[in-house]
């Protein structure tokens, strides 16, 4: 209940009141103070109902929720009701479903309703009304200035809407009263009376603001409309204001009558044609002097259309005055072959009113290219306007076209990549294109009229240049080799050709040089190379064949020759596969031809054949020949006897062979010892949890704990044992997935917390608050190592501490994080003669009292394996009676989330979900087990039951298969090793057919403890796998994972 | 409703079987996320899964979570929800004006009695003002409200809210539950010291306290109550006991977390109104521990129906880190049946009773569904 007296209360209500401020909109204090009186005053509903003759106007509703709920329509009605029934005084309560309302009347239009689920008491409500009727006031002052602001709103637009067309109208607009004086002018009026402002004209007669004998005028008339009632139109009177400005205006003027017919004064209208009126006599003298002349003439408007041609441009173009009269010039003439940039040029120059002068290319009426002149100015009236566009045309084609041909013609010899001169017969350089300057490092108009002499050695005696152009006269075109002079004295050696041309009675040399340096180079460098391989090839004891397209050989080194035991000369113009290639080999051979003929080069093994029969094995490499034009003209190959290296090949091979099958026999047996061993005692350990359940006698108990500790010993022994086997045979994988370091650490302590069980041992774990505990790791190797050292100090310690502890170690790699962890405990330590031992397989260290403990003396050596593989190592200290530490270091990659958003992660969360997206719900159809070995079945079968679990069984593979194409199953627990068809066959058949269960979660049980095999189980399509003997909790825990129950 | 637990969320696999099952399952209707900010699926991962779902799906991310009893610091809870929840995300920094706008656009055909709404707002980067003010406008006392602050307790800006958008950053998500969640809320904190009238206070800074520095007068109350001197080094320590409580008519004391102390002005997790009166206010481990037990209490009280179900609580981080080692007591009186599941959150959410819906501090929330 509120306290009437709490400060909290009346803050509230101050509040309340001072909230509303200076506001004086009606729905801006409603938004400000309706939330409050929910919020302050813990109110569930406040309403602001404003009516009109009991009908709504308009209504305010707080939660707005409240109109959606059923109970609103009914509520409204009974509060309108009351309203209407103008019973409410200032407050009426009512109460509605388990609500107390309280309807205030703010003024006889407006009332509140606040609903709250406690009632006011009395004397808060006695507090509350004088805050109400403050509000009903403001909402009053905020009501009446609403609307007169409404008002006067209204009103101001219509003024200005008025306003502002009158304005805007250019023509004059006034309006005089009965003694002629101007009450209304527009912005048009203002400016013809040559005055500024309005106030300098109105309530002034036209005496006082025109020169006098434009004024008397216009009284005269003013005078006579009022006096006869009728209008003055369209009559045409020349201003002149004080500002001097003149201008000819249509004007009408007509009496302002009343409803009662009386004249109230007069409007007038005056229009500016002073522009029409010049632009008539302008064009009368233009199209008189544009019609006289032979070129093409147009006039456009200032839209661009054209208003008027001449003969001239009907004759240029083909069109009629009426077809272009209306038209834009380059809508009627532009075409394909118009020049788009002067197009945009001569465009902009109009826009700009510039005028233009350019060349470009017309289609006329028939859609014939024509070049023209177009030369054109604006057309600007008196005071500089512009009015129009006035051009001329003329056609250019004839002029375009040799222009052009020239043009062609120099470009093509000047851009040619050619070097050309021309030379007149007495030796002077007459022309010369930029090629041929570039190539002498000398400008054009340092050449052009020097001798030939002065770039061409030999013609530095002048006679050989007589006697060249003699030798030229006889045979029209010769070829030669000089040598040029570039201007820093370089020479260089040309190929010439050279043609004598004679123009107009003068006789020319036209010659194109070419410059080849580089030819001569490279013959050069082909005939030292050439000698030099032949050389290199004869030591490495290569073999050298040359052969034509149609395998004929050309050439053959000596070695090629020693190699086959022919001489070349017995060898060349034989076909080298006829000689050579024994019958299977022919095949590589073409194949390699061919790759040839495309200009590939390739390596290839074939054998031989020498003369005396025998054969070699050659590793040869082939290439192809090309001509100058890059054609092939025939393949060369190198040879290289490889007979020694392929007999070694082939006995390795053979000896691979055999390692290979030992090591998969070896591999095989030990999957098979596993199977075999794990399977008895996965009934023996099965059927010792099963026997406890029936409620065995003390004594029975005691032999099964012995039963149990024994089996699991034997268990231990052969999974160690294992482990070792794998680990030295190097085929331990890592299986590295992120997992929360931390939560894996605090799961350890809470399982051995367990496991030391009534013992007095404190488990304790010091996890460093720096460390990442999101990283990437092998979860699984991990806890292995954590879980044999935890054990080990578990089963070395009577009382006192085993302790974890995981340190970030400093380092410079910001994605991986090297940790330092210590297992450590106060067990019975070791003396320091041992430690060196203890990492060693099957050493097991005796106590004082000579108590063997019990261990397969393996777990130290594969916990020291497992961290090698990981990246880490590990150390021991040891104090004898006083316990052992256990540091270890590893390396882990930070998970850091989106940094490493590793796509494989990605990936795989969207295959998983598509996968779950085709199946069913799992968890209404039963199980199947898949396993052959009847006690297997019996211990699962059990357990199952126990689990109140519905199952079916199939003996092997195949029946599961049958099986999966009748039935629904929610999961597959499936063994991998059974007759008739073992389980990874059976689990490949289920994924890849279309069946209901198809993508049923398969989980393999397996016997074996080999990593391969679990991999191989995941790889065929299960999902998860169990290593058999299992507790019943532990398939429990795999079911629940999967399954969720 | 179906509840799962995920033990590593960082590895995607589980995390994607588990909400495309719900998805599949018929009987889902919507999906409700909580998890842990430590060690929380990686974000491109968790917004392809999300983008791909069907239904909808809301929640957040959390320092700590509540899961059968027990408080877990890594893991994912997935709940299946059995009826409908219409959601609505609100991203980045949006106005009272823009929040309403929203709320009233997708609700408008809504009529939300007998129904609840959840909402998870990012605990320091996000207009909560604002969204409490517009939602209570839209839907006053209609629906019941539970929800909390996300984030992490290093308040960072992290991506807190999951969506059918993704896990979103600066934001805030409402879910309109198609069922009745009974509410009960305490705190078991009491005044000691007479209400001080917040003179001055800009957001969550209280800078004056009946005009004088808000400092000076916080030192002087707990400093006679402790009996203790009060180092200005010492704030830390003392805040954890002696928060502030907020006055309200009809109803209990909304708490206000202090954390920091600047130039004389105290801030807290949220805000403080200027002109509000608030005391300091002490509870022993006993009194927070009969708190958590008075909230179940109410929520039972308050159950209209038989038909009750699953419990859904909603508790105060720092009161985990101040009663430490005793915190399992608070849990226990939350859930004495071990059965229910909740985030530790920065910030609690929730109407109770008669009054306003309220952002609280050092506050436990719980919900328990009816009908579900």
């Amino acid at each position: 209940m509120i306290d009437v007296n709490s400060k909290v209360l009346k803050e509230i209500l101050l509040e309340l009141t001072l909230v509303i401020g200076g506001e004086t909109d009606y729905n801006k204090i409603l938004k400000k103070t309706l939330p409050l009186y929910l919020r302050r005053l813990n109110c569930t509903v406040a309403l602001v109902f404003h009516t009109d003759k009991g009908k709504v106007k308009s209504e305010f509703i707080l939660p707005i929720s409240l109109s959606k709920t059923k109970e609103w329509p009914t509520f409204r009605e009974k509060v309108l009701e009351e309203i209407r029934s103008g019973k409410i005084g200032s407050l009426t309560e009512l109460s509605e479903n388990g609500l107390n309302y309280y309807l205030f009347s703010l003024n006889p239009e407006i009332f509140l309703i606040l609903g709250r689920k406690e009632a006011f008491g009395d004397n808060v409500i006695d507090e509350l009304i004088p805050v109400i009727q403050f509000l009903g006031q403001a909402l009053n002052n905020a009501m009446e200035i609403q609307k007169r602001k409404f008002a006067e709103e209204e009103l101001n637009k219509e003024r200005l809407l008025l306003k502002t067309i009158i304005d805007h109208i250019p023509d004059s607009i006034y309006l005089k009263d009965l003694s002629l004086k101007k009450l209304v002018a527009n912005k048009a009026d203002l400016f013809f009376s040559g005055y500024d402002s309005e106030s300098e004209i109105l309530g002034k007669t036209d005496s006082e603001i025109y020169p006098p004998e434009l004024a008397d005028h216009a009284t005269k008339v003013e005078k006579e409309i009022l006096r006869t009632g009728l209008p003055m139109l369209n009559v045409e009177e020349f201003l002149e204001n004080k500002k001097g400005f003149k201008a000819v205006l249509n004007t009408s003027k007509f009496p302002l009558i009343d409803e009662n017919q009386n004249i109230l004064g007069i409007v007038g209208i005056g229009k500016n044609i002073t522009e029409f009126k010049n632009n008539q006599k302008e064009i009368k003298l233009l199209s008189l002097v544009a019609s006289q002349t032979d070129s093409s003439v147009l006039i456009t408007d200032l839209e661009g259309k054209i208003e008027w041609v001449n003969d001239g441009f009907i004759r240029l173009t083909g069109y009629t005055a009426d077809e272009a009269r209306g038209m834009r010039p380059w809508w009627l003439l532009r075409g394909p072959l118009s020049d788009e940039t002067t197009l945009n040029e001569i465009v902009t120059d109009i826009l700009l009113q510039k005028p233009i002068d350019k060349d470009i290319i017309i289609y006329n009426k028939k859609k014939e290219a024509v070049w023209i002149n177009i030369q054109g100015s604006p057309l600007k009236d008196d005071d500089g306007n512009v009015q129009g566009f006035f051009s001329i045309q003329n056609d250019i084609s004839e002029r375009k076209k040799s222009e052009a041909q020239i043009r062609q013609l120099l470009t093509w010899i000047d851009e040619s990549s050619d070097a050309m001169h021309v030379i007149d017969e007495t030796g002077n350089i007459r022309f010369i294109n930029t090629e041929a300057a570039n190539r002498l490092g000398k400008t054009k108009e340092e050449l052009i009229g020097q001798h030939i002499g002065t770039v061409e050695i030999m013609f530095q005696d002048h006679s050989k240049w007589e006697e060249h152009v003699a030798e030229l006269k006889e045979v029209d075109q010769q070829i030669l080799e000089g040598r040029h002079v570039r201007k820093n004295g370089h020479e260089y050696p040309v190929e010439v050709s050279a043609k004598y041309l004679n123009i107009e009675n003068q006789g020319f040399v036209i010659a194109f040089t070419r410059d080849i340096t580089e030819r001569k180079r490279t013959e050069l460098i082909l005939r030292q190379s050439e000698e030099k391989y032949r050389g290199i090839m004869e030591n490495m004891e290569l073999g050298f064949l040359e052969v034509d397209l149609d395998g004929k050989i050309i050439r053959a080194h000596d070695q090629m020759c020693r190699m086959s035991g022919y001489t070349e000369a017995e060898l060349i113009g034989k076909n080298a596969m006829e000689i050579f290639t024994p019958e299977e080999f022919k095949e590589t051979l073409l194949r390699q031809d061919n790759d040839r003929l495309e200009g590939r080069v390739g390596n290839y093994e074939v054998q031989l054949r020498k003369k005396n029969g025998e054969r070699l094995w050659v590793l040869i490499s082939g290439g192809p020949v090309f001509d100058y034009d890059g054609n092939v003209v025939g393949s060369v190959g190198i040879h290289y006897d490889i007979t020694e290296q392929k007999q070694f090949q082939e006995e390795l091979a053979k000896a691979k062979n055999l390692a290979e099958k030992a090591q998969e026999a070896e591999k095989q047996f030990l999957s098979n010892m596993s199977h075999e061993i794990r399977t008895p005692l996965n009934a023996i350990i099965g059927m010792t949890n099963l026997l406890y359940d029936t409620k065995p006698t003390n004594e029975q108990i005691d032999y099964l704990d012995t039963l149990n500790s024994s089996a699991n010993f034997l268990l231990s022994l052969i999974s160690d044992i294992l482990d070792i086997a794998k680990i030295e045979s190097g085929k331990i994988e890592l299986h590295p997935k992120p997992f929360n370091l931390s939560a894996n650490l605090n799961t350890l302590r809470k399982t051995f917390k367990l496991k030391v069980g009534d013992k007095p041992v404190k488990i304790e774990t010091h996890i460093d608050e720096k460390l990442n505990p999101a990283v990437i790791g092998d979860e699984t190797l991990f806890n292995q190592v954590l879980m044999n050292l935890l054990s080990n100090s578990e089963k070395f310690t009577e009382s006192g501490t085993i302790g974890l502890q995981a340190k970030l170690i400093e380092q410079d790699d910001p994605t991986v994080q090297w940790i330092e962890f210590k297992v450590y405990d106060t067990g019975i330590g070791i003396s320091n003669d041992n430690l060196d031992a203890i990492f060693e397989k099957f050493k097991q260290i005796k106590s004082d009292t000579g108590q063997k403990y019990r261990g397969t003396g393996l777990g130290l050596a594969i916990t020291k394996q497992l961290i090698v593989v990981m990246g880490g190592q590990i150390g021991v200290e040891s104090k004898k009676g006083e316990g052992t530490t256990f540091t270890f270091q590893l390396p882990f990659k930070k998970y850091n989330s989106d940094l490493d958003q590793n796509h494989e992660f990605a990936q795989k969360s969207v295959k998983v979900i598509e996968k779950i997206n085709q199946k069913a719900d799992v968890r209404l159809d039963p199980l199947l087990v898949v396993e052959d070995n009847l006690t297997n079945q019996k211990y699962i079968r059990t357990v199952l039951s126990k689990f109140d679990i519905d199952f079916e069984i199939a003996n092997d593979g195949k029946e599961a298969l049958e099986l999966t194409f009748q039935k629904k199953y929610s999961l597959i627990l499936m063994d991998l090793q059974m007759p008739v068809m073992d389980g990874y066959e059976s689990t490949i058949s289920i994924r890849n057919s279309e069946n209901i269960n198809q993508h049923t979660i398969i989980i393999a049980l397996t016997a074996s403890a080999l990593l391969d095999q679990k991999n191989k189980a995941l790889s065929v399509g299960m999902n998860d796998f169990i290593t058999k003997p299992f507790t019943p909790s532990q398939l429990k825990e795999k079911l629940e994972e999967y399954l969720g129950f | 409703m179906k509840t799962f637990f995920i033990q590593n969320p960082l590895d995607v696999s589980p995390v994607a079987e588990t909400l495309g099952a719900c998805d599949l399952d018929p009987e889902i209707k919507s999906i409700l996320i909580l998890s842990c900010d430590k060690d929380h699926t990686p974000k491109t991962d968790i917004d392809l899964i999300l983008k791909r779902l069907n239904k909808p799906v809301f929640g957040g991310l959390f320092p700590e979570l509540i899961y059968q009893g027990q408080r877990k610091q890594s893991g994912m809870i997935v709940v299946g929800l059995y009826k409908e929840t219409k959601t609505l995300l609100f991203e980045g920094n949006n106005s009272e004006e823009q929040i309403y706008e929203l709320i009233s656009e997708k609700f408008k055909d809504d009529n939300p009695e007998g129904k609840s709404i959840f909402l998870f707002t990012d605990a320091l980067h996000f207009n909560k003002t604002g969204l409490i003010d517009s939602l209570y406008n839209y839907f006053g006392m209609f629906p019941a409200y539970i929800g909390g602050g996300a984030g992490s307790l290093s308040f960072e800006n992290i991506p807190s809210i999951y969506s059918n958008e993704g896990l979103v950053q600066s934001s805030a998500i409402i879910g309109l539950y198609d069922g009745s969640i009974s509410i009960g809320v305490d705190h078991g904190y009491t005044a000691i010291s007479d209400s001080f009238k917040v003179t001055e206070s800009v957001n969550n800074q209280i800078i004056s306290l009946n005009w004088k520095p808000a400092m000076e007068v916080y030192q002087y109350v707990v400093e006679k109550h402790s009996g203790k001197l009060f180092k200005k080094s010492e704030f830390g320590d003392f805040v954890k006991s002696y928060p502030f409580g907020i006055n309200k008519v009809d109803s209990q004391m909304v708490v206000r977390d202090p954390f920091m102390e600047k130039d004389g002005s105290i801030f807290t997790l949220d805000a403080v109104e200027q002109g509000s009166y608030i005391n300091i206010v002490y509870a022993k481990e006993q009194n927070l521990v009969e708190g958590a037990g008075l909230a179940k209490a109410y929520a039972q009280n308050n159950i209209r129906n038989q038909n009750s179900g699953s419990i859904f609580v909603i508790d105060c981080i720092t009161r985990s880190l101040f009663l430490d080692e005793n915190f399992h007591k608070e849990l226990n009186a939350l859930d004495p049946e071990n059965v229910a599941f909740g985030a530790l959150t920065l910030g609690e959410i929730a109407n109770f009773g008669n009054s306003y819906l309220e952002i609280y501090n050092k506050t436990a929330v719980v919900g328990i569904f009816e009908n579900d």
